[in-house]
């Protein structure tokens, strides 16, 4: 699996697709650090390689594994979550789908104003907007911390061993289409 | 570099952007009101409240030295409330019109924010107040109008923030919150863009 996009080095397999997404949210994390890293990077340092080559790495994440992860979610599990939800009346983990569902949107939206800096800074041009890095990274933040307390606990409690067959045989495939 | 210090490294002038903005907005119409941005009178408020502070920065003795400890205080907590606590109120007019659009639930990653740290904005603002009073008892001790004036405007400033700005900005959240039917992202992703 080291050569799929999303999933470079050692991560859980497909056959444990819980642990995957769980393993993302650690790389999320560390491409956000890098991120604001690089905000005072630039301060101090301005555009020099180490920028240019860190907003490269980020770019590369979030418009690669980033909408992967995005996709894995909101085209398969959520839905299937959604479907559990009703059925075992757990209201409040459907209500918590609509929100982190929507969050996605605006992180997409977020991401594409992110990555105009992101680009200049590549391009040699120190434009990164702290404003919405911070807004970037805070939201990924509390978003992930609300999978891991809400999403994830009820996806290991509802879903069946073939169904987490059938999301980890998905989320391979989307890779290999990506590939 | 955030906003406020990048502002004052290009030296500008806040009563002159200010001039300017109020020059565009006069040939332009208006500033768009669907995004979620500063309104433009708060912006050239924090700005000229800014390019004061800078100017007591220049001073000397106690007035100086009260006005950075203010600028100290001030610009981190500034820094947040541009990123998150004051853009929701560019949305105000849009929202009063009854014109609420799906893009719009972006907000709730500011709002939900100003939520969160309400209580750390406050007390921030306590700081903050704490400094310009002692700012306010050296320009009174200096007799110099001008700074005893500025103090007062931007202790009222802090006033307004929590009072009127912070509540409203929330609301603005909560609003969209109760108004926005539930869509799934494709729908959003389509709006949001």
């Amino acid at each position: 699996m080291s050569g799929l996009p999303g999933f470079a080095s050692p991560a859980p397999g497909f056959d444990e697709p819980l642990e995957l997404l769980e393993a993302c949210h650690g790389r999320i994390e560390a491409q956000l650090a890098t991120l604001e890293r690089l905000l005072a990077h630039l301060g101090s340092h301005g555009c020099d390689a180490a920028a240019r080559e860190a907003s490269a790495a980020v770019m590369r994440y979030f418009d690669g594994a980033g909408q992967l992860h995005h996709q894995d979610e909101d085209q398969d599990l959520f839905p299937l979550l959604r479907e559990l939800a009703a059925r075992a009346r757990r209201s409040e983990i459907a209500a918590v789908i609509d929100g982190l569902e929507r969050e996605h949107a605006s992180m997409h939206a977020m991401w594409g104003r992110l990555r105009k800096g992101l680009q200049a800074v590549s391009g040699g041009e120190p434009r990164l907007d702290a404003e919405e890095v911070a807004r970037f990274a805070w939201l990924y933040r509390r978003h992930i911390r609300e999978e891991a307390a809400a999403v994830l606990p009820f996806a290991r409690e509802a879903l069946s061993a073939q169904q987490r067959a059938g999301l980890g045989e998905r989320m391979a495939a989307r890779r290999r289409i990506a590939a | 570099m955030n906003s406020s210090a990048a502002r004052r490294e290009r030296g500008v002038d806040a009563r002159q952007s200010g001039r300017e903005a109020l020059r565009y907005l006069g040939e332009h119409g208006k500033e768009s009101d669907m995004s979620i941005d500063i309104p433009q009178a708060l912006r050239l408020e924090h700005e000229e409240l800014h390019h004061f502070l800078v100017r007591a920065e220049s001073e000397s003795g106690e007035l100086a030295e009260a006005a950075r400890l203010v600028a100290r205080l001030l610009e981190p907590h500034v820094r947040k409330e541009e990123a998150f606590a004051l853009p929701p109120l560019g949305l105000l007019r849009a929202l009063a019109r009854g014109d609420a659009e799906p893009g719009m639930a972006e907000v709730f990653a500011y709002t939900d924010w100003l939520k969160a740290h309400l209580k750390d904005m406050v007390a921030e603002h306590h700081a903050i107040t704490a400094a310009l009073e002692r700012l306010l008892a050296a320009a009174r001790a200096a007799e110099r109008p001008e700074y005893i004036e500025f103090a007062e405007k931007l202790l009222n400033h802090a006033r307004l923030e929590e009072e009127v700005l912070y509540p409203a900005a929330i609301l603005v959240g909560e609003f969209l919150r109760m108004k926005l039917p539930r869509m799934r992202a494709a729908e959003l992703r389509m709006g949001g863009r």
